[in-house]
């Protein structure tokens, strides 16, 4: 999430900052990055959406999570590039979004090893194995420290956009 | 023509931590497959003993979203609110900190 908040903030220019009209990127980013996050939210309660829900839901955010980092892929390369620069402020941003990306990987790959419906119902047999529980386990627990993190590192941008989006664009005299 | 390369070296990324916690869980031992037994035993008595304790809702595969567990998803909801305000108050600190530091006189 942070890193779509980086892209789009820092793509705009600074002029652009306070006008009420916001970038088709910018919303588009927003709204992918908060379905993400309420996906994430809804998944993560497997009490509440019982498996089949929780399972087809992981899936469904492997992918827009695929798309997410697709259209950050820039912010990924220009901060990495300038990880050696002395001074880089990114620098715990980068590290937060690797440890996310890592672990959000591997906690839906090993959900897809132990699936008991979604792969059932596709006509796979998940192979399953104490390995993958036990992964599962432990990067769900993980993301989940992470993803909040994730995102209340780009706090500024979240509420600055938020702001703009809730702020009525003032009617034009003729 | 840009998204796609974008994608195919995100895909490449995720492709590579794909395969090397396969290799990891080959290695380990732990994820072979077991095509007559389903979920480990373990796993199952884990999970049995958590319910007990009232710790892990009974969840059935068919049922759908159980709105009375309702307060699974308020739990996930205030841990992330939880930690994402605390680092917003660290930030915010910080910045405090690192602003009355840069408006003292040096020297």
């Amino acid at each position: 999430m942070s890193k779509g908040a980086t892209t789009s903030a820092e793509q705009a220019p600074a002029a652009t900052i306070g006008r009420r009209r916001i970038a088709a990127r910018t919303r588009l980013d927003f709204w992918l990055d908060a379905l993400l996050l309420l996906a994430y939210t809804l998944a993560y309660s497997l009490g509440f959406t019982g498996i089949a829900v929780h399972e087809w839901l992981g899936i469904g955010l492997g992918a827009v999570l695929l798309v997410h980092l697709t259209l950050h892929w820039d912010w990924v390369l220009r901060t990495t590039r300038k990880l050696l620069a002395p001074g880089g402020r990114d620098r715990f941003i980068w590290l937060v979004n690797l440890a996310l990306l890592v672990c959000m990987t591997l906690c839906i790959a090993s959900g897809v090893m132990i699936s008991e419906v979604a792969l059932e119902q596709l006509g796979i047999r998940s192979p399953g194995g104490p390995f993958w529980h036990q992964m599962h386990s432990t990067t769900a627990t993980l993301t989940l420290i992470l993803v909040p993190v994730h995102a209340a590192l780009r706090w500024r941008w979240i509420v600055g956009v938020s702001r703009r989006m809730v702020t009525r664009r003032p009617r034009r005299s003729p | 023509m840009k998204f796609l390369r974008h994608l195919s070296a995100v895909l490449l990324v995720v492709a590579v931590l794909v395969v090397a916690s396969v290799l990891w869980a080959h290695a380990s031992g732990g994820g072979i497959a077991r095509s007559d037994q389903g979920v480990p035993a373990h796993a199952v008595m884990a999970r049995i003993s958590l319910i007990k304790a009232g710790r892990f809702p009974v969840v059935r595969p068919d049922d759908g979203i159980h709105f009375s567990q309702v307060r699974n998803l308020v739990r996930t909801g205030l841990i992330e609110a939880a930690l994402a305000a605390m680092v917003v108050a660290i930030g915010i600190v910080l910045r405090r900190r690192r602003r009355t530091s840069s408006r003292l006189p040096r020297g």
